[in-house]
């Protein structure tokens, strides 16, 4: 039995290492062409690794275009997003879970229905709003729209549910107003809730795509995956290296935040359970 | 009598403060999400190609788009390659990360550093990933070709191949969605009680009894979940498509969201693509109703 169970680790070992690997060779082969000499590509390669490292790519990558510029407008739109969420989101759900009005159960049934509608759907008519708003180009196309989310209402009011209600009634008995229950006590005790629901929407708003390559053209206002488009979109077939050089630019922080914060990023996934 | 009251006036102010707590959301729902919503319906009964004023043409959108469907025009072939798309996802995607799960979950030592390492795609955006990918694809100095060539087997064209660009596609997508997927399905089997396999072991069941018997009728929520999910964002594919081939070799690639995408915004027939937007919605309504009827009928709950 306990030959068996040997056997048995040893074969999962020799299969994750085999997916790990093909897992890391398409980053490896990203880092690898990002130094290589630009014209060594379109010759016959000799070897697996560069003449040398060029980093003279990543100079050429964020002086064609302005990563620097792209990585802040990311970065705010991405945080503003996130606080956003977080506030409308846990001020619905404690109306949800915790204050008893008329229409409760209807009013959140609403909430849950708009979940199902895919962005794909609202595309148009939110580009149009865009148009009349005088939005195009700008943070607010970027960000308010986004600063809602059904779901995340109904994740939290999940949340909330679980808190035992004990600890209100004293607070309650003692004249506190739901302002200050929901602030002193809810809010501190789902502090992970809280973080694993914003790793996730940060998640989903720095890697958004659709929706910015269709709001922004200027520039200095795009994000980094359309400046990422637009570095392709420059470059084509022509110079790997440098197009390698952008993607790592553009890959590398969230790869470090996720390694720094990957706890809350798993417990974001399965909490979540969807992928923006 | 005036307890009565004393319960009325609580309704009220509580009343009164889900007004304050819920109007934040309500609003960005109403004019962000709701609105745009009826806002698609209604355009799509109108033909409007946004620099001439907007014509009232009732369902005419819709009948083109069936019309097109039933004469095998473009847009049957691009519900055919969504299709395609899907059918050759999904499936995969979730055996494979079933196989995952299932290795991860033997809790061996380093086993933290392969979930790392299979999240990385995850975390990464999909266009960085796309122009990977583009280069490993490439005919003549992808990683991919030269691998093959090493071996003395003829490499496709990949992306420029009409017969292997959707293949190849789906292989990326896989390849992306693994970490997450497995990571769902290890948080299924972590959530099945270890009774069940200490009484299967009493039993006498061996290592595959124990799978088909606990863990696959036991995981069957994240199965079904994970399922729909997927298949629902297989119809929503876009990114990869827009960035490794733009639809080409056309029409082999033109996936449904991405027809959407052109005929809006590089056609600009917005009442035609607000029709072929509702239609998507109805199907993935659809989808998504089944699983939930099923989830009620056949699902085990452990």
């Amino acid at each position: 039995m306990k030959k068996r169970r040997l056997f048995g680790d040893i074969f999962a070992y020799i299969i994750l290492c085999a997916v790990g690997i093909s897992m890391l060779v398409p980053f490896c082969w990203m880092i690898i062409t990002s130094l290589r000499d630009k014209t060594e590509f379109f010759r016959e390669i000799t070897g697996l690794l560069p003449t040398g490292p060029h980093w003279s790519n990543y100079i050429d990558a964020w002086t064609t275009m302005p990563f620097g510029r792209y990585f802040f407008n990311s970065f705010f739109v991405a945080v503003v997003v996130t606080f956003g969420q977080m506030i409308t989101c846990s001020f619905a759900a404690y109306a949800f879970a915790r204050l008893k009005f008329r229409g409760r159960e209807p009013l959140f049934k609403g909430y849950l229905s708009t979940m199902m509608i895919p962005q794909q759907v609202t595309l148009i008519p939110l580009f149009l709003l865009m148009v009349k708003f005088r939005w195009l180009d700008s943070y607010y196309a970027l960000i308010v729209p986004f600063l809602v989310s059904a779901y995340g209402c109904f994740l939290l009011k999940q949340f909330f549910l679980t808190i035992p209600e004990d600890l209100e009634d004293a607070a309650r008995i003692d004249g506190a107003s739901h302002w200050s229950i929901f602030w002193r006590i809810i809010l501190p005790l789902s502090k992970p809730a809280l973080a694993a629901f914003g790793v996730f929407t940060f998640l989903a708003s720095w890697n958004s795509f659709i929706w910015p390559l269709i709001v922004i053209s200027r520039p200095t206002m795009k994000t980094l995956p359309i400046g990422l488009q637009a570095l392709q979109g420059f470059y084509g077939d022509g110079n790997w290296a440098v197009l390698m050089a952008g993607s790592v630019i553009a890959a590398l922080p969230m790869i470090v935040i996720f390694l720094f914060a990957q706890r809350y990023f798993i417990e974001g996934i399965t909490l979540t359970g969807i992928k923006g | 009598m005036k307890k009565v009251k004393k319960k009325r006036r609580l309704l009220g102010r509580d009343t009164l403060a889900a007004i304050g707590f819920l109007s934040p959301s309500l609003v960005g729902l109403a004019i962000f999400v709701v609105g745009p919503i009826i806002g698609a319906a209604t355009i799509s009964l109108f033909d409007w190609e946004i620099l001439t004023p907007p014509k009232f043409v009732g369902f005419a959108n819709y009948v083109a788009i069936w019309d097109e469907l039933a004469n095998g025009k473009v847009l049957r072939q691009v519900f055919a390659n969504t299709l395609y798309f899907t059918a050759g996802t999904v499936p995969l995607a979730m055996a494979v990360s079933l196989g995952i799960a299932l290795l991860l979950n033997r809790k061996l030592f380093g086993v933290a550093a392969f979930r790392v390492i299979y999240f990385l795609p995850t975390v990464t955006s999909i266009v960085a990933l796309s122009i990977i990918w583009r280069l490993m694809y490439n005919p003549d100095y992808g990683l991919i070709n030269r691998a093959l060539e090493m071996i003395h087997l003829p490499g496709p064209g990949w992306l420029a191949d009409p017969h292997w660009a959707m293949p190849a596609i789906i292989i990326m997508s896989v390849w992306t969605g693994i970490g997450y997927n497995s990571i769902l399905y290890l948080a299924g089997m972590q959530g099945i009680a270890s009774s069940y396999y200490d009484a299967a072991q009493v039993d006498g069941a061996n290592a595959w009894q124990q799978f088909r018997h606990v863990t696959w009728p036991l995981l069957s929520p994240t199965t079904l979940f994970i399922f729909t999910m997927s298949i629902i964002s297989g119809f929503q594919v876009f990114t990869q498509i827009f960035m490794m081939t733009s639809g080409k070799p056309t029409p082999e690639t033109q996936v449904y969201v991405y027809h959407i995408y052109s005929q809006a915004f590089t056609s600009f027939r917005m009442g035609y693509a607000s029709a072929l937007a509702c239609v998507l919605f109805v199907i993935i309504l659809s989808i998504t109703l089944i699983q939930l009827s099923i989830t009620k009928r056949w699902v085990h709950y452990g």
